[in-house]
This record gives C-alpha cells, sequence and structure tokens, in this order.
C-alpha cells in the first residue's frame, strides 16, 4: 500500500462504523454533566414563570438582517418612485445586495444554548465585508438616483433639477427633512438637518455634475447612517418604578411593529400615527397593530419563522438524485421520480399550511401539528400523498388518505432524503431540537448525514440505524434521537405512504419487500423509556398532550420576535402568555399578533450607568 | 493571428476563436501612456486546480522532447527542449484545439517539471503561492506567510507611485491569496463572488471620469526642516532595486499612432476636491456617537460600543479604493457593463446538467473582467483558484474526491465506471482548455500600452494541488505562458530533476518508480515570478529566519538525502536556463 492511499482508507473506515462513534454526553460542555446526555438545562421546560418585575434584557441596537435591509430599501425608495421605477432599481441594487453577507442560521460563540432554531434575524455579526457592502449598495443606489432627472425630480423635488440655483438650499433642506425622516425612521434634529444640508450637500459648488455629486453624497452618507443599518432606540419617558427601563419613542414603537411583522421599515400611516401621538393610546395602537398584522407583508415574514423553526432551507432535493441515472434511486421512485419543480412544491405545501392556519380565524397551534389535510398545489406532490391537488380554496381541502400523515410533520419537506432510504436520525433530531426544544449535543465529526442504506435484503433501513447505533456510547444520544424517527417509517425518502420497505440493488433490481415497524420509545420526557407510540400521529398527539411542544413553539416564537435567544427570567412573561394562549386553543393569528402587546415589547432597558 | 490593436471602438470579440461579454468601448483610448513609447508593467496570474495527481505521461510533454541538458549544478544535469504542438496537443493534460493552442502560441509557453516542495503537504489552500502552512498536513507546524501575490500588491516596487490599482489583486474562484495585517496576522483573502462586481469594483461604471486635468506646476520646493523636529532620512531609490524588466517589442508589428490632446479644447477648470463620501460616513458616526447632533442622550453602553465597532469596520473599507477607482476610470473610461455575470463561488460541476458549459462560462466571465483589468492598468494580479472537477463523470455529483482523486493511481483499475486516472486527465485538461487557455488566447489578443500584446508582458501560471502522485508536492506542474516582459525563457520544456539523486517517499522506502526525482525548491520558482515582476531578493527574503529565501524553509527529515543545503542557499536565485 502506497503512502497516498492511506487517508482514503482510513476515512471510508471511519464512515464505515456508521452515523456514530463521537464521544457523546453533554448537551454543552459548558452546561451539562458529560455522564448525562439530557439533563436539566438540556430538556426544555413546559412552562414559564412570570415576573411582571422583570425588565427587559439588556441589548446593543439591533442590525437590520440581509432580508430587513433589502425590504427597508425596497420601501424607502418605493415612496418616492413609481413602482415599476423602484423596482428598476431594486432590480439593479440586487447586484449588490446579494453579496453582503448572509445571515447566520446557526449560533456562534453563545454562552446559552440556543433551543431548537436560530433565527436569521438574530444573527448581529457585522463585518468589514458587511461595511463594504452596505456602502456599495449606497453608492449604487445614488447613482440610479442621481443619474436619473426623473428619478432626481421624485426623490429630491421638482426643484432640485429646475435650473434655478436660487431655490437649492431650501430644496435640499426639505430634501433632507423629508427623506430622513423615512430612512432614519424618526424626524432629523436640526442639528443633524445642519449636517447633511451644510457638511455634506454644500461641499461643492452648483455646477450640474458637481451637484449630482453633492446630492448622491447626500443619500449615501443617510444609507450608511447607523439609524438606517441599526435599529437605533433611545427611549421616551422612563418606565415607572425602574431606573433604567424606557418606552420606546412612537416613532420607535412605529419601527418595531413594522420590523416584527413585515421586516421593514414603518410605512407612512405608521409615521402618521407616530407624529399625531395616536400611536401613543391604547386605541391607536391596537388599530395600527390589527392593520399592521393584516398587510400581505406579515404573512411573508411569518413564512421566514415557519422556514427556519422547520429548518426548510435544509429540505433535501430529490430531483439531484433524479438526475444522475442512478437505477436504484430510478426504480425506487418509479411514477414518482422527481422533477426539478418538485422540492419547492414541498416547501410551499409547508407554507401554504402554517399561512392557512395562520391566518384564518379558527386556526390554531394544534392544526399545525396534527391537521390531517393537504396544501399541495403542485400535482406532482399531490401524487405523492395521494391527493387531488388544492385549489387554493380553504373549502377544498383533501384529506390525506393515511390516517398516520397529519400536521406539519407529515409533510413531505419533513420526510424527504435525497436517497432511496429514509433518514430516521435526522428526522428525530428535526424534532427533538426543533418541536421539543432539547439540546443536543453536534453530531461526532464522522457522523455521516448520508441516509444508512440497509446492507442486505433482509434488513430494514431501521434495523440499519440500529446496528449501527446501538454500541457503546453512541447510546448516550441515539436513545433521544431514534425513537423519534422511527414512527416516520411508514413514510418513505419521497414523503409516499408505505406499509412495506423495498430492498433494492445498485443496479435497480428489486429483491425484497421488507415490514416497517412504527412503534417507538420516544422518550418525549427524558426519563420515560416506556411510554410508546404507534406511528407519527400518535407521535404529535403525544407530545402535545407533554405540553413541550406548546412551550417550544413559544420559546421559538419569543425568540424570533426579540431578535435574540430568549431568557427565562427576563422574557418568563411572554413566553408564559403564549404558551398558556396556545394551551387554550386561542386562534393562532392572535397569538402571533398578541406579542406586540407583551409589556417588553415597547420597552427598551438602557443601563443607567451610560 | 491578427493582433488587434485598441480603437475608439473595440470589441474584443472573435478573433481568436473565442467571445468576450464585455465591449471594450473608445474609452479604453484615453489610456494616457498607449502608444507614446510608455513602459509596460508587468502583470501575473496564478491559476490552480485541486488534487492533481495526474500521472507523469499524463502531464508533461513526451520526454523525447528533453533533446538538451545542461548542469544546474555539477551532479544536477537538467534537460529540456522546444515545446512542440501536435494536433493542439502538448500532452493529454495540455490539450486544446488546435486552433488555439498553436506553436505560435506554444512559443510563448513553457512547462516545468522539477519544482519541489520538499516535505509532506496533502491538501492545501494555501501552497499555490508559497503559504504552504495552510495545509492539511502542515496546519500550525509553522507561521502562515503572505503569498507572493499579495507581496506584489504591497511593494511599492511593482505597484509604484504612478499605479492606481483599482483591485490591487483579483481574488476570484475558490480563493488561494493570504494576505499579511499591518498587526503580523495572515488571512486568507475572501475571494469576489460576482464578476460584475469585480467589474464594478474596477471600473465603477456609470460614475462620470473626471474632466481632463490641466498640467500640472512642478511642485514646490521641500519646505526646511525645522531644526528641531527631527525629520524622517530622505526617500532614496533602493539602489539595489531592479528596474522592471524592458519588454520586448515586436519590431514588425505596427503601432498605434500616439494620443495627444487636442489643442484646440479648452480644458474646464478643475472641479473643486471633494471630501470622500466614506469620511463623511465616518463624520456621521462620530457625531452620533459623541451626541453632537443633541439626541443620541440614551445610546447605552452596549450601543455605543456597537457603533464603535462598526466605525473601526467602516474606516477600513479603503478610502483610497473610491480615488482609485476613479483614476481607473481616467484611464479606461466609462466602459459599459459586461451583460453577464458570474455570481457566488465557483458552479459545481453536477452531472446531468442540462448545460454543463455554463461551469466554463462562469470562469470565462472572470476571465473578460483580468483581460479588461489588465488592458486598462486597473489591476496587475490576480488569482484563480478552482476546486471543482470538470467532468461528466458520475461521480462529479457524489464523492469526487474519494472515489476519484484517491484513486487516480490505480493502475489495474477494474470498476465499472471509467478508469479514475482518465477521468482526472480529461477533467484537468478540460480546465486547460477552457480556462487557461481561454485566458491566454484573451491576453494575447490585446495591445499592451508597449505595442506587445499583454500575453507577453504577462506571467499567466497554472499550477494544481499535488504533483503527479496525488498529495506529494514533488514535481508540481507548472505551466507557464508569457514571458513577463523578456524575463522568462519561453517556448522551452524543462524538466529540473536531478536523475542521478535519491528519492525516498514518507515511510522512508526508495519510491517504487524512477519517475520520482528531486528537482529545486517551489520557493526558488516563487522568488523568480517576484524578481520577474519587478521585486528584488532584498524585498521578500526571509531575514527573521536567516534564510536568503522567500516562504517557508523546511525539509522533511527522510528527504534530507534529495534537497541538498544548496537548493535552499540559492532559493533566491535567478533559476539559470528557464530565465534570461
Amino acid at each position: 500500500m502506497t503512502r497516498s492511499l492511506l487517508p482514503l482508507l482510513v476515512t471510508l473506515s471511519a464512515l464505515s462504523l456508521g452515523a456514530c462513534s463521537g464521544a457523546i454526553g453533554a448537551t454543552t460542555e459548558r452546561d451539562m454533566p458529560t455522564t448525562t446526555p439530557l439533563g436539566p438545562t438540556g430538556v426544555s421546560a413546559t412552562k414559564f414563570v412570570c415576573d411582571a418585575d422583570a425588565a427587559p434584557a439588556a441589548r446593543a441596537m439591533f442590525r437590520l438582517s440581509k432580508r430587513q435591509y433589502r425590504n427597508t430599501l425596497h420601501d424607502l425608495l418605493g415612496m418616492y418612485l413609481p413602482a415599476a421605477d423602484r423596482d428598476v432599481v431594486m432590480s439593479d441594487l440586487e447586484r449588490k445586495i446579494r453579496l453582503i453577507p448572509d445571515d447566520a442560521t446557526k449560533a456562534f460563540n453563545t454562552d446559552t444554548p440556543v433551543r431548537g432554531a436560530f433565527f436569521r434575524r438574530m444573527s448581529q455579526d457585522v463585518t468589514a465585508e458587511h461595511n463594504a457592502r452596505y456602502f456599495q449598495v449606497a453608492q449604487r443606489a445614488a447613482q440610479d438616483i442621481v443619474s436619473d432627472p426623473g428619478r432626481i425630480a421624485a426623490v429630491f423635488g421638482a426643484c432640485a433639477d429646475d435650473g434655478d440655483p436660487s431655490n437649492d438650499t431650501d430644496c435640499i433642506e426639505r430634501f433632507v427633512r423629508d427623506f430622513g425622516l423615512h430612512a432614519l425612521r424618526r424626524p432629523l434634529s436640526e442639528s443633524e438637518v445642519s449636517f447633511y444640508v451644510d457638511t455634506v450637500y454644500a461641499d461643492s459648488g452648483y455646477d450640474y455634475e458637481a451637484n449630482a455629486d453633492s446630492l448622491s453624497d447626500v443619500l449615501v452618507v443617510m444609507l450608511m447612517s447607523p439609524r438606517f443599518l441599526y435599529r437605533m432606540e433611545e427611549g421616551d419617558d422612563r418606565v415607572g418604578g425602574t431606573e433604567d427601563v424606557y418606552r420606546l419613542s412612537p416613532y420607535e414603537v412605529a419601527a418595531r411593529l413594522s420590523y416584527q411583522f413585515w421586516d421593514s421599515m414603518p410605512d407612512q400611516a405608521l409615521f402618521d400615527a407616530a407624529a399625531d401621538g395616536s400611536l401613543d393610546t391604547d386605541a391607536g395602537y391596537r388599530a395600527q397593530v390589527d392593520r399592521v398584522f393584516n398587510d400581505p407583508r406579515t404573512a411573508a415574514t411569518l413564512d421566514e419563522f415557519y422556514s427556519e423553526w422547520l429548518d426548510l432551507g435544509n429540505v433535501p432535493d430529490p430531483h439531484a438524485l433524479a438526475r444522475i441515472d442512478d437505477p436504484r434511486f430510478d426504480k425506487f421512485a418509479g411514477d414518482n421520480l422527481p422533477s426539478d419543480g418538485l422540492h419547492d412544491a414541498m416547501i410551499a405545501d409547508v407554507l401554504d399550511m402554517t399561512r392557512y392556519y395562520s391566518e384564518s380565524d379558527d386556526g390554531t397551534f394544534e392544526d399545525l401539528l396534527l391537521s390531517p389535510y393537504s396544501f399541495a398545489r403542485d400535482p406532482e406532490l399531490a401524487k405523492i400523498y395521494g391527493v387531488q391537488p388544492w385549489d387554493g380554496n380553504g373549502a377544498d381541502l383533501q384529506r390525506f388518505p393515511d390516517a398516520d400523515r397529519v400536521g406539519v410533520l407529515g409533510r413531505a419537506a419533513l420526510l424527504v432524503a435525497a436517497s432511496n432510504a429514509t433518514h430516521p436520525i435526522i428526522r428525530g433530531v428535526r424534532v427533538r431540537r426543533n418541536i421539543l426544544c432539547d439540546v443536543l449535543n453536534p453530531p461526532p465529526a464522522n457522523a455521516n448525514r448520508e441516509s444508512p442504506e440497509p446492507t442486505s435484503d433482509t434488513q430494514t433501513t431501521r434495523e440499519r440505524v440500529e446496528a449501527l447505533t446501538s454500541a457503546g456510547s453512541c447510546q448516550n444520544c441515539h436513545a433521544y434521537i431514534n425513537g423519534l424517527g422511527f414512527p416516520f417509517e411508514d413514510f418513505d425518502a419521497l414523503g409516499r405512504h408505505r406499509d412495506q420497505e423495498p430492498f433494492i440493488e445498485p443496479d435497480g433490481t428489486l429483491q425484497a419487500w421488507l415490514p416497517v415497524d412504527t412503534n417507538a420509545a420516544p422518550r418525549i420526557e427524558q426519563t420515560d423509556s416506556r411510554t410508546k407510540v404507534s406511528g407519527a400521529a400518535d407521535l404529535a398527539q403525544q407530545m402535545l398532550d407533554s405540553g413541550k411542544v406548546q412551550a417550544c413553539f413559544a420559546r421559538h416564537y419569543v425568540r424570533f420576535s426579540m431578535s435574540r435567544n430568549e431568557s427565562t427570567t427576563e422574557d418568563g412573561c411572554a413566553l408564559e402568555s403564549v404558551r398558556e394562549e396556545i394551551e387554550a386553543g386561542k386562534p393562532l393569528r392572535d397569538i402571533l399578533k398578541s406579542i406586540a402587546f407583551e409589556p417588553h415589547f415597547r420597552e427598551r432597558t438602557i443601563p443607567a450607568s451610560s | 493571428m491578427r493582433v488587434k490593436t485598441i480603437n475608439r471602438r473595440q470589441f474584443l470579440v472573435g478573433a481568436g476563436g473565442f467571445t468576450l461579454a464585455m465591449p471594450f468601448l473608445g474609452s479604453l483610448l484615453r489610456s494616457k501612456a498607449f502608444g507614446a513609447g510608455a513602459v509596460a508593467r508587468p502583470k501575473y496570474v496564478c491559476l490552480s486546480t485541486s488534487h492533481g495527481g495526474v500521472w507523469y505521461d499524463n502531464m508533461y510533454p513526451r520526454a523525447a522532447t528533453l533533446t538538451k541538458s545542461y548542469n544546474l549544478y555539477a551532479d544536477h544535469v537538467v534537460r529540456y527542449g522546444r515545446l512542440q504542438v501536435s494536433n493542439g496537443s502538448l500532452s493529454p493534460v495540455l490539450t486544446a484545439s488546435s486552433g488555439d493552442l498553436t506553436q505560435a502560441l506554444a512559443d510563448k509557453m513553457m512547462v516545468i517539471q522539477g519544482l519541489d516542495v520538499p516535505f509532506y503537504l496533502g491538501h492545501h489552500t494555501g501552497g499555490y503561492l508559497g503559504n504552504f502552512s495552510r495545509s492539511d498536513q502542515r496546519e500550525g507546524q509553522f507561521p502562515y506567510v503572505p503569498t507572493i501575490d499579495q507581496i506584489l500588491a504591497a511593494s511599492s516596487t511593482f505597484y509604484g507611485p504612478g499605479d492606481a490599482p483599482a483591485v490591487p489583486v483579483m481574488v476570484i474562484g475558490d480563493g488561494m491569496s493570504w494576505l499579511q495585517r499591518a498587526n503580523g496576522s495572515v488571512e486568507g483573502v475572501p475571494a469576489s463572488r460576482s464578476s460584475l462586481d469585480l467589474f464594478d469594483q474596477v471600473f465603477q461604471p456609470g460614475r462620470q471620469p473626471p474632466p481632463p486635468q490641466p498640467p500640472q506646476p512642478p511642485p514646490p520646493p521641500p519646505p526646511k526642516p525645522d531644526a528641531g523636529m527631527p525629520q524622517p532620512p530622505p526617500m532614496t531609490p533602493d539602489a539595489g532595486m531592479p528596474q522592471p524588466p524592458p519588454v520586448r517589442p515586436d519590431a514588425g508589428m505596427p503601432m498605434p499612432p500616439p494620443m495627444t490632446p487636442d489643442a484646440g479644447m479648452p480644458m474646464p477648470p478643475s472641479p473643486q476636491p471633494r471630501t470622500p463620501v466614506v469620511d463623511r460616513v465616518l463624520d456621521n458616526y462620530r457625531d452620533l456617537v459623541t451626541g453632537a447632533f443633541g439626541d443620541a442622550r440614551r445610546l447605552s453602553s452596549l450601543d455605543k460600543q456597537r457603533l464603535e465597532d462598526h466605525m473601526e469596520l467602516l474606516s477600513q473599507i479603503d478610502t483610497k479604493s473610491a480615488v482609485m477607482t476613479k483614476a481607473a476610470a481616467q484611464t479606461c473610461g466609462d466602459l459599459p457593463e459586461p451583460s453577464d455575470d458570474a455570481p457566488g463561488t465557483a458552479p459545481k460541476y453536477v452531472y446531468g446538467d442540462a448545460n454543463p458549459s455554463a461551469y466554463e462560462k462562469w470562469y470565462d466571465l472572470y476571465n473578460d473582467v483580468i483581460v479588461a483589468a489588465f488592458a486598462c492598468g486597473s489591476s496587475r494580479l490576480a488569482t484563480v483558484a478552482s476546486r471543482e472537477a470538470f467532468t461528466t463523470d458520475p461521480r462529479s455529483a457524489s464523492d469526487w474526491h474519494q472515489e476519484v482523486a484517491h484513486q487516480c493511481q490505480i493502475k489495474d483499475w477494474s470498476g465499472s465506471l471509467q478508469r479514475p486516472e482518465d477521468v482526472m486527465v480529461a477533467s484537468q485538461s478540460t480546465f486547460f482548455r477552457n480556462v487557461y487557455i481561454d485566458l491566454v488566447k484573451k491576453l494575447d489578443g490585446m495591445r499592451d500600452v508597449d505595442g506587445s500584446t499583454l500575453l507577453d508582458n504577462s506571467l499567466v501560471t497554472w499550477t494544481m494541488e499535488s504533483g503527479p502522485v496525488t498529495h506529494e508536492a514533488d514535481s508540481m506542474p507548472m505551466v507557464c505562458a508569457g514571458g513577463a516582459g523578456g524575463f522568462f525563457n519561453t517556448g522551452n520544456y524543462y524538466d529540473l530533476r536531478n536523475q542521478s539523486a535519491p528519492f525516498r517517499s514518507s515511510d522512508g522506502v526508495p519510491w517504487i518508480t524512477d519517475l520520482r526525482r528531486p528537482g529545486i525548491l517551489v520557493n526558488q520558482w516563487l522568488a523568480n515570478v517576484l524578481q520577474a515582476m519587478g521585486m528584488s531578493p532584498s524585498q521578500f527574503v526571509r531575514t527573521d529566519i536567516d534564510w536568503a529565501g522567500y516562504g517557508i524553509k523546511h525539509v522533511d527529515d527522510y528527504l534530507q538525502d534529495s534537497y541538498p543545503a544548496r537548493v535552499f542557499n540559492d532559493a533566491a536565485k535567478k533559476i539559470p536556463l528557464v530565465t534570461l
């Protein structure tokens, strides 16, 4: 054997051990004893304690997420340019926006483990790359505007291009006040107006080209302002009885509402409500919350929430195997050989479902877990489900033919694997982390993400997984994973229902049909190794009965709303409020909207020492 | 081949069998130096592909072409001979269409065998240009060193006072460029994620070029130093610093007429200099932090820290870049943007893709930007790293690394799929044909300011992650085009291996084939590239470890007999025969 081939053989040898050979134990090295896979901090609570005196957590101001940045630019430009022209400019800017570093989907260097999903809007890293890209976008946006007389007139006013230099100062000042209000999301102080007019703008003469540069520079500096790139909140009055908790100003409240539900800046109605004081009244605030929540942009933001909660960004593309002419996969897929569009249809099915129950008057959280209806509009996906495509009409929902397929976990997007074999481990990990909010150690470095395919025609995928994970320390984690994945074994790697599992040779020869087994001990509560479930629907019901899944959803929604990891101390009231409303069976839309009425939503802690 | 001159309206289309998406407009002509007897500046592009391990007779021209010999040392005889093209081919890997890889082009190329890293390197992303420590086998063993492209970019010799590089190094593909920060740390340089973005950085399209500047009066004499204030020593030219080598103009090549200003055109007044907008942005941050606007009364300490951190990052935006970009625009005018973009990182070639040519197109678009930047003087350095396989083999959709690259040396392959060695050869050859030759041809199709082609004044190298044996770092392939303005002796295949010296593998036993023989150090080659670009050894040798050479100095114990002290002692010297 040559030295050159050694790494290959070593690697292959390691992978052949299967999915588990790492040192598995603590939920995190920091907070868990190494002998306990899931302990006091590893297991999610089912209830929270509300301390009404707890102050909001003190946090640095938030950077706009990439999505928020993009939406804000879109809406800001839309306040001045006709929609078609705004879209032309945004299309041009998109070339630069997409180069802004993507927001992370994982937590790094966190002291407290994130229980489940890490939302992109929580990603607060700022790098030199961010700034360089922001700068490029700002320059390009300014260039797009000042290079077109029509846009100059639309953005700066007709006075900016009327050939009359005598009104230029008034013209630019009006622009700074108006554009600044919208871009920086609150009225500019006089000193700030002076900065933009006297320092930035009046830095050169008034010949046309220099004037264009001056206008451009004002735009660039505004679009690079921290008030544009961050959500700066300085507060208004101090909350009675506190030293450092402040009520947000009306403009800051407007921005909280818009970024919570739209991932974007306030619209003119919110600016107006902030200006006329109505946002400061209970009735006025409630009216704005209702209006904002009912705006179509809220649905898009909730799509983001559900998508990241359920990790839809990592749904495998089944078409990837279909296009390489793998005889085994082709035989497995049969009449359901995935097209290029199936992946997106699977995701759309989930989001159509979450939208439906989040928007309808009587949709509940329980529906998310137990709904027996298909939302597949795509014929290819509907065929996989064995139903007719949905036409988008709520009265025409198609019931799944198989009773074990319920809720989000029964959707093809959460079942599919880029293989002819299922992946019970990935399915189980998703439920443990994202549905139950328990903390698991990261997988060992040599964990294989590919499906653990059976090796003989007498072995099922489940048996293969059991064989791979039963040895030694593997059970420290897999005792809490496999039992949450096996109940889904009556759904194959394309999400089709099945009673038997085929064993197919690499050349595509079907060798055997083997019975699937969906019975499992899921250990919803870590200490409960005795309770069994018979399948996916039974698992969903028992998770609901445990109360853990409601508390986990509350964590996720509060986390998403606050754009940071939740604190059971400081956010206990919000967490418990959401959890109680779920438990009470309130409509999901009311629960999602109610976050805006949590006291902390309109407050900020600004430590007195600062 | 007809070498095109830069005309008022020039489109780089078709003459050499290739098409550019980027039209070059007449503004290119406004290059002040063009045709005015200016001295062309050297340019360097390094391309690399991952893995390698293509085996000797696949990579290199036939041994029969090595008709001459030369005593590198008394006991180290090297062989060389003219590169001879046969039907567009120099070797199985070095094969293109006969219309592209012509004998005329081969006369501008070099193929070098026998450039070694004298220790086990394994997989790496820094070794192509000298940062050998960025390797899975050597991580942490040696301090990182900056790669030679960044050494050139930081050198006042390469980019002198008259240069205005909008982008000092164009880092393309997967990145292999390592930069040394002021604090001494060495960091990987992120690669471009969009060819359009890179174009924008180079040319900033849409921005009006500044009006021509009136002749500047001579600078006033320096003020007399204040006797009480210590003065820095006067700047004097480095007497030992060689000037960039003169380029070799083609005497038979017609020169375009020199550009002269229109005497009848009145010069506009000089515009009032504006404060860079980045400075205004920083002013805005400072004012917010300090409360100058009177309304940041309740910024928390966390907020202020965040603002200060942001401001620090903001200050890293090279304020010079905006100025330099304008300078670039002044050189090349307001070039229209290319119509297509190569977005993201290099696309993965997926078996079964409906349009596999899109993969080559991605590099093609970047090649256009390189050529444009070189033509305009907006940059003279580029790195292009590919970590993907160019192949339609099904294994490209699964584990190419294990299933193909690691099995290239299995000569008695019995698998049902194509022999891995053949797949690797086809993959590397595709890169050579569609990326390397594409770039070389484009550079050879453009005139430089001295009338010769851009290629003549450039050095375009292609190397691989491993030598002919996968994971091993002896005989790292080095395919070159362009003579860097006459620095290199082009047109030859050089085999610098010492056929009489021993070579051992890392397990201490002689290698099973006589093909493996020690040559000279890759370090010496890189030092030659630096010198070809105008730097002197005193500017790049390691004085901190007492070594008159560039980069990492190390030899594995089992190779001590193969690399005597002289190869280290000579590591900064020009390689005889290969250089002129």
